[in-house]
């Protein structure tokens, strides 16, 4: 997350257009058709899903350097699609969060994973004298949802826009971590947004159905 | 014999093919420049002689080791190592390692799986180097 400048851009307004958002099994490819799944998530893995493979993820805060709160509230953002447990020491954390010294950004994150779409490790660096500062953004809670699989940025204005934006969770970001734990590690994801077309024999009515969107 | 011959030579591919690109784990690097990542990621590598550091990809020469303990029956392990750094997204930046090794057996070099053990090492001290 980066620090952004402190007189804030005023007047962003960008809108998070959901409509198309389908999650749809292509029985000809195998691969669940989920346009933002892919861009934010399976495109890392060549298409393939890249999740915690147990719940609760295992999370240690090193040093008081976060509430738990702050990680957590993305069991409430997914309705309940991911769980985490607060442990008391490195071993056995999937994910920890730490201090560093840099002033240039917010917070870092790096993530392991390998071919299967298993997270292996995450270890999250805020960067202690600003972290908490007007110049970030809901720092611990924005690198918490890259650390459970979040692999990129929007530019919605919201929470997981490179600055942290207005800090908010956006329907996108919160479908997108839910659908990602309502799917086994490694599904096959493909970025198409499927649209079915039917058309009459000579006729020109062309209807369109556009398949559900996320349960 | 034939189906032999060619059960043997698929085998052959097939490992080598586990070996050049099996479970190499990925790191992925949100919320830093690629510049940055890149950066850090050519400097792990400290005075070790690279053969390639451009475009992003980085490669070592081939270096001879001692086995480890958990590689036995062998006599010497020569490893080359090559980390991409690819630019994925806005501060998103993807780092894998593969590790080419042979191992001295008999007297002879042949291809065998890259040591998890290396993998890792290598990876940590690109983790550490970057900040």
């Amino acid at each position: 997350m980066i620090r952004r400048p402190s007189w804030r851009v005023a007047g962003l307004a960008v809108l998070t257009i959901l409509g198309l958002t389908g999650c749809h099994k292509d029985h000809s490819t195998g691969a669940t058709s989920n346009a933002p799944l892919y861009q934010y998530n399976a495109q890392q893995n060549a298409g393939r899903t890249v999740r915690w493979p147990a719940l609760p993820v295992k999370v240690y805060l090193v040093g008081g350097v976060a509430q738990a709160s702050e990680v957590s509230i993305w069991t409430q953002a997914t309705n309940g699609a991911v769980t985490f447990a607060f442990v008391g020491g490195a071993a056995g954390a999937n994910i920890t969060f730490e201090y560093q010294s840099a002033t240039d950004v917010c917070g870092v994150t790096f993530v392991e994973f390998d071919d299967n779409g298993n997270l292996t490790s995450a270890e999250t660096r805020v960067s202690q004298s600003i972290y908490r500062g007007p110049q970030c953004e809901r720092t611990v809670t924005h690198e918490s949802a890259h650390a459970i699989g979040f692999l990129g940025h929007t530019a919605d204005g919201g929470l997981m826009d490179p600055d942290g934006g207005n800090g908010a969770i956006t329907p996108l970001v919160a479908g997108v971590l839910s659908d990602l734990y309502h799917l086994a590690p490694g599904t096959q994801v493909s970025p198409e947004v499927k649209a079915f077309g039917l058309k009459r024999p000579g006729g020109r009515t062309h209807m369109t159905f556009v398949y559900p969107v996320r349960p | 014999m034939r189906a032999v011959v060619l059960a043997a030579t698929f085998g052959v591919v097939a490992a080598l093919g586990t070996s050049a690109h099996g479970e190499a784990p990925r790191l992925l690097v949100m919320d830093l420049p690629y510049a940055r990542v890149w950066a850090g990621a050519v400097r792990a590598f400290g005075e070790q002689e690279l053969t390639r550091a451009a475009d992003g990809v980085i490669e070592t020469s081939r270096v001879e080791r001692a086995p480890r303990p958990d590689e036995t029956g062998i006599e010497r392990v020569a490893e080359r190592v090559t980390v991409r750094v690819e630019s994925m997204a806005d501060r998103v930046t993807r780092i894998t390692v593969t590790v080419e090794t042979e191992a001295l057996q008999g007297g002879s070099w042949r291809v065998v799986d890259a040591s998890p053990a290396t993998v890792r090492a290598v990876l940590d001290r690109i983790r550490a180097s970057i900040g």
